[in-house]
């Protein structure tokens, strides 16, 4: 995981997200270019919510995070932080920042590394999709 | 002029010869048809219906005849042609009545994206809208049709439509589609009821349809800010259960039902988000169409949750 770890991930500066909330425990996030609108547990807005407004590494969300919830920032908390960075990043939702010092990685070896870890993680998925295709 | 002025014969005419232009509100519908077995049940489901003069604007222009002498006289068959235009294969003209409103609903599905539409029943009471979404065979269907034969006023049995930017709801009013067993139910729950002909052999078996009361079809402009959506289950024998359910679940179920949600875009989640935030929404069970009614009608008689920001309240079930 150390891979995703260093990495830095944000919210596209183009996406556009409305946000909705009737209740604390449930959250909807609609995606303007996908379509698609997005069920989140709390943990999942929380993490979305920060990347919009910044980028952020898995260690720096995991701080940030259990700062925020009260919680020790662990190994089973960062472990976690970075199944929902996945999850978030296959919905297209977020994307890493690759920077100078960064250079050295290959979208080949990022993508192998986070397919040998996926397998591992026990981690409850952070959100339910619709998409809006015609029927 | 409402269609139940013209006589049978003068009905059947206008359709074989220049067509019906029938207010069908908000659309204008112009119908076309050759095909005899139509102009009876037509002319008694569409009898409270306007009919609009000639030369204003049409939404919807649909004819059903065969193609050929040979469609109509040896293969007993019948063509849709919407616009002017040949859609979908040729179909048994023994089933040209259900397969008619079938057409009718497609247009109102497919073609106005003005307009912003989920597949829901819609009915009000007090000047209230209650919207049933479900999936087939949840029970939908004779709810609604139950519920239009106890005082509601019907809006749709099929559609919610709102204007993009607003959460009222848009009559549509047309015949409430019954399938199978459901369609002695209503019988036997209202042995008045006005309902035309069965048809067997559809793909959903066999399909009637109830005629829209006179009321409900002279106020289909209309329009009623939302109050309750309640997605109905029916469930042989089961108590009447009606729990609460958060306006989000709500929310993604709707939008798996939006018909053109995808070419809406945003406009079309912020109109579902504020008609969702403005409704208390709930999950019904029930085995019976009396206990069902008398629970919704329970809740007309409650104080709205004006605190849009709360779940509503689980309502004690009967017992």
């Amino acid at each position: 995981m150390a891979l995703i770890s260093s990495t830095n991930w944000r919210v596209p500066a183009d996406a556009e997200l409305i946000w909705r909330s009737w209740d604390p425990d449930e959250v909807l996030v609609y995606h303007a270019q996908s379509g698609d609108t997005h069920y989140l547990n709390p943990v999942a807005a929380e993490v979305l919510r920060y990347l919009q407004a910044h980028c952020a590494t898995a260690d720096e969300l995991t701080s940030e995070l259990a700062g925020t919830v009260g919680v020790e920032a662990d190994n089973a908390l960062l472990n976690q932080i970075e199944l929902l960075l996945q999850q978030l990043d296959g919905l297209g939702l977020i994307e890493p920042i690759v920077s100078a010092q960064n250079s050295a990685v290959t979208g080949e070896k990022l993508a192998n590394d986070i397919a040998s870890n996926a397998s591992t993680s026990n981690a409850s998925p952070p959100s339910e999709s619709v998409n809006h295709e015609s029927p | 002029m409402k269609v139940r002025d013209l006589s049978l014969g003068e009905f059947a005419d206008r359709l074989r010869g220049d067509g019906l232009l029938l207010s069908m509100p908000p659309f204008v519908l112009h119908f076309r048809s050759s095909i005899e077995t139509l102009f009876e049940p037509l002319h008694l489901l569409y009898a409270h219906y306007d009919i609009e003069p000639v030369g204003g604007l049409i939404d919807f222009d649909v004819r059903i005849d065969p193609k050929s002498w040979w469609q109509r006289k040896v293969q007993n068959k019948a063509c849709f042609y919407v616009d002017g235009k040949h859609i979908f294969e040729s179909f048994d003209a023994d089933l040209v009545l259900p397969m008619a409103e079938w057409l009718l609903n497609w247009c109102v599905f497919t073609r106005p994206n003005q307009y912003f539409i989920l597949h829901s029943a819609v009915l009000e009471r007090h000047g209230h809208a209650v919207v049933l979404p479900g999936p087939p065979g949840a029970g939908k269907s004779t709810l609604c049709a139950a519920l239009s034969l106890r005082g509601w006023r019907l809006l749709s049995d099929e559609v919610a439509v709102f204007r993009p930017g607003s959460k009222n709801v848009i009559p549509v009013v047309r015949p409430t589609g019954l399938k199978n067993e459901s369609i002695d139910v209503i019988k036997q729950f209202e042995p008045n009821v006005i309902m035309g002909p069965s048809t067997p052999g559809t793909r959903k078996g066999t399909v009637a349809h109830i005629q829209p009361d006179a009321d409900s079809v002279a106020r289909g402009f209309e329009t009623v800010p939302p109050r309750w959506i309640i997605s109905p289950s029916y469930e042989a024998g089961s108590p009447v259960i009606l729990d609460p359910s958060s306006r989000a679940r709500t929310l993604m179920a709707l939008a798996e039902d939006g018909f053109n949600f995808s070419l809406l875009g945003t406009t079309g989640f912020k109109t579902i988000a504020d008609f969702v935030g403005s409704s208390d929404c709930y999950r019904l069970t029930y085995g019976s169409l009396d206990e069902a009614i008398e629970r919704i009608n329970q809740l007309g008689d409650e104080p709205a949750n004006l605190n849009q920001n709360e779940v509503p309240k689980k309502v004690a079930s009967a017992s």
